[in-house]
């Protein structure tokens, strides 16, 4: 029986980037890399593709971890690696009946049309419900390292900013003012604000708001305690962050962004995981005459043909290197002394848990390594 | 009913499959069949003008050719249109739309960013404000969530939710335009890959009432086959091995490599177009976009306009063998 692990000494690592860089697939692989380094490892997941839920052989990756089975990896001191998948709607509604007084205000609020609405739609509420989430898997005693996957965005930084937006409505003091003034109090350009406000969306929006705050009014003070703990998580020592990038798309600007905000915020920065780096072939100096002539069986045309195109090939492999190298130089100029975790180009992906623990040694907790 | 003769073309695909080079080629594309176009981004996105060489992003219009503009717009450029457009608030805009309780609100209601942002986009189209540009065609640069489908039932989400006053009636004005086949296309970019063409033929099979949108999938980033008619791989591979220069077996491993590749390719894009058709219900034109060996300069992006030009114009669906 192993001992409950202590919040304090959890291991969070938190996969960033901007959409499409291989993100999520980089979170499997870094619990697989952790669970085989012998740790007890949970992963969570955002809209994993079908094939990565099945490379984690997890029929239907819920909400909940369920146990990833490790024995075909045939690991000697394997720990043990468990995934789950973000439901952002759930999980609200969670949160939601946790911090309720009652059952009954819990059940008016899940059926409110505005709830529903912010829940399922309003921007930010996946960033948020993932850190919920984050915190539930450390504070649970079942882990040591928890590894947090972030829903696609157009910016890193999206991960940290996004939830704001949701946390401003349950902001009772701004947005309460508008839908339950109270006589007398408002002043004269927020009572215009309520006129117009009430204008453009209707009575049936104004009436479905003013339920809302009247219901969230019963929250408990858990609620906003709970708020800061996220807040202090996402800052503490034992939380890192990664960076994930594509080669051929490392988008800088991006990364710079989102470093500078690390820093100003006293997060821990991890390094760059940059995927899919094209190896260096290594082809020596070669000229076309130097490779065999035609056979009989081939046209002599057609066969130079080949050949030249056999060493347009090799050119434009060298373009790739060149051009991955000098993107990755560039990433990691402004923080030098960042490990840079170089993943090779796997071909058409990672089918299965044997491929998620291939890419892993190319991950920490293994060494720092450069493709060749 | 050709692509090009709709007015709004949304492009839709998951994050790194280069919706953005494909918006911007398919705006050249539309630009040399004489169409002013914009490639417009929303929510203050500015892959276009990253990948133009432009610095930053910019509301006003920026001409990035002869006939092709860009536009970033976020929300708060076009709140202030929205107000004085549709609430006549002319002389009180700036009072309240820059209110931090206003603010509070409009950030509060789901999907009223996309709301405005789209109410703008039509404006654009139909409208004619004096100080607009009139962009024959728009195309429609998604943003990376939900596929960039989300957008297109943030109207139909926002009527649904309001039911009366100037929100929903935006929201029916661009739900009509949204909605309409002979106006709006949706363009899928996807890549020749296994995992992206699982996912492409998911997100067809999930459009529901928006399929009839669908006007065509770009496969992008496809690696053409470097060798000529003729050669067959395994014999060249064959002469080449009994060669002793030191670079041949390097240069086998990576033609092995590539061969490889574009043999998954193939296998990807076959079963694109084998099962596009049982999901839509009707045949969808596939397009190639070929690979650049790194991230793609202006000239790139005129000779993608080129074999989109090349794709549109022909009669039938573009049959180029792979293998």
């Amino acid at each position: 029986m192993t001992e409950p692990a202590e919040p304090s000494t959890v291991r969070v690592e938190v996969c960033c980037g901007v959409g499409g860089v291989g993100k999520t697939t980089t979170a499997a692989a870094l619990a697989v890399g952790n669970a085989l380094a012998g740790h007890r490892v949970v992963v969570l997941t955002i809209d994993p593709a079908k094939r990565l839920a099945d490379a984690l052989s997890v029929e239907e990756l819920g909400n909940e971890p369920s146990e990833v089975d490790l024995s075909e990896l045939e690991a000697e001191g394997a720990g043990t690696l468990h995934a789950l998948m973000l439901d952002r709607k759930k999980t609200f509604d969670d949160v939601i009946r946790r911090f309720t007084p009652s059952a009954d205000v819990a059940e008016r609020l899940l059926d409110n049309r505005y709830y529903r609405a912010v829940s399922e739609r309003l921007g930010g509420s996946q960033e948020y419900m993932a850190m919920e989430k984050l915190y539930d898997l450390v504070h649970d005693g079942r882990w040591d390292v928890v590894v947090v996957d972030t829903p696609p965005t157009q910016h890193a930084l999206d991960f940290f900013k996004a939830p704001e937006r949701v946390r401003r409505v349950f902001d009772r003091s701004v947005l309460g003012a508008l839908v339950q003034p109270k006589r007398g109090l408002l002043a004269m350009t927020t009572r215009r604000i309520a006129k117009t406000a009430q204008r453009m969306v209707g009575d049936r929006v104004m009436n479905d708001i003013g339920e809302f705050f009247q219901l969230i009014a019963g929250l408990s003070a858990g609620f906003r305690d709970r708020g800061e703990a996220v807040y202090g998580l996402l800052r503490a020592t034992e939380t890192r962050y990664y960076l994930v990038a594509s080669a051929a798309a490392p988008e800088r600007t991006d990364a710079l962004a989102f470093l500078e905000t690390l820093k100003g915020d006293g997060m821990q920065f991890s390094g760059f995981v940059v995927n899919r780096v094209f190896p260096d072939p290594h082809v020596p100096e070669v000229h076309i005459e130097e490779l065999p002539g035609a056979p009989e069986d081939i046209d002599e045309t057609a066969w130079h043909g080949a050949l030249e195109a056999l060493l347009h090939l090799k050119d434009e492999a060298q373009e790739t290197v060149r051009a991955h190298r000098a993107a990755i130089a560039e990433l990691s100029e402004h923080v030098p002394e960042a490990p840079v975790w170089q993943v090779p180009d796997l071909g058409d992906g990672v089918r299965n848990l044997g491929g998620l623990a291939e890419m892993s040694a190319w991950l920490p907790p293994n060494e720092e390594r450069v493709v060749v | 009913m050709s692509l090009l003769s709709r007015k709004l073309i949304v492009i839709a695909g998951k994050g790194g499959v280069g919706r953005t080079t494909t918006a911007i080629a398919l705006a050249l594309a539309a630009a040399r069949q004489g169409l002013y176009t914009a490639v417009l981004e929303l929510n203050g996105a500015s892959g276009v003008p990253e990948l133009w060489g432009f610095s930053g992003r910019d509301y006003a219009p920026r001409s990035l050719a002869p006939n092709v503009d860009t536009i970033s717009m976020s929300a708060l450029d076009t709140l202030d249109d929205f107000g004085i457009r549709r609430l006549k608030l002319d002389a009180l805009v700036r009072v309240l739309f820059h209110n931090r309780v206003m603010d509070a609100f409009l950030d509060a209601v789901p999907g009223l960013h996309d709301l405005i942002q789209l109410g703008k986009v039509n404006s654009l189209l139909h409208e004619n404000y004096p100080q607009d540009p009139k962009y024959d065609l728009i195309v429609l640069d998604a943003p990376a969530t939900g596929h960039g489908l989300t957008l297109l039932g943030a109207a139909r989400n926002m009527a649904d939710m309001t039911r009366v006053g100037p929100f929903y009636e935006e929201a029916r004005r661009i739900e009509a335009i949204l909605a309409d086949p002979e106006h709006t296309a949706l363009v899928i970019v996807t890549l020749p890959e296994e995992l992206p063409v699982n996912e492409t033929l998911q997100l067809a099979g999930a459009l529901g009432p928006d399929q009839d949108l669908l006007c065509a999938v770009v496969v992008n980033k496809v690696l053409p086959n470097p060798l000529p008619p003729g050669v067959a791989w395994p014999r060249m591979r064959e002469v080449l091995a009994a060669s002793d220069h030191p670079a041949v077996p390097p240069l086998l491993s990576l033609a092995d490599r590539t061969a490889e590749r574009h043999r998954d390719q193939y296998h990807a894009f076959r079963r694109l177009s084998e099962e596009l058709p049982h999901v839509i219900g009707r045949e969808v034109p596939i397009g190639r976009l070929h690979r650049v060996p790194h991230v793609p300069t202006r000239n790139d992006l005129a000779q993608l306009g080129e074999q989109l030009d090349a794709i549109l114009t022909r009669a039938s669906p573009d049959t180029e063998e792979v293998a």
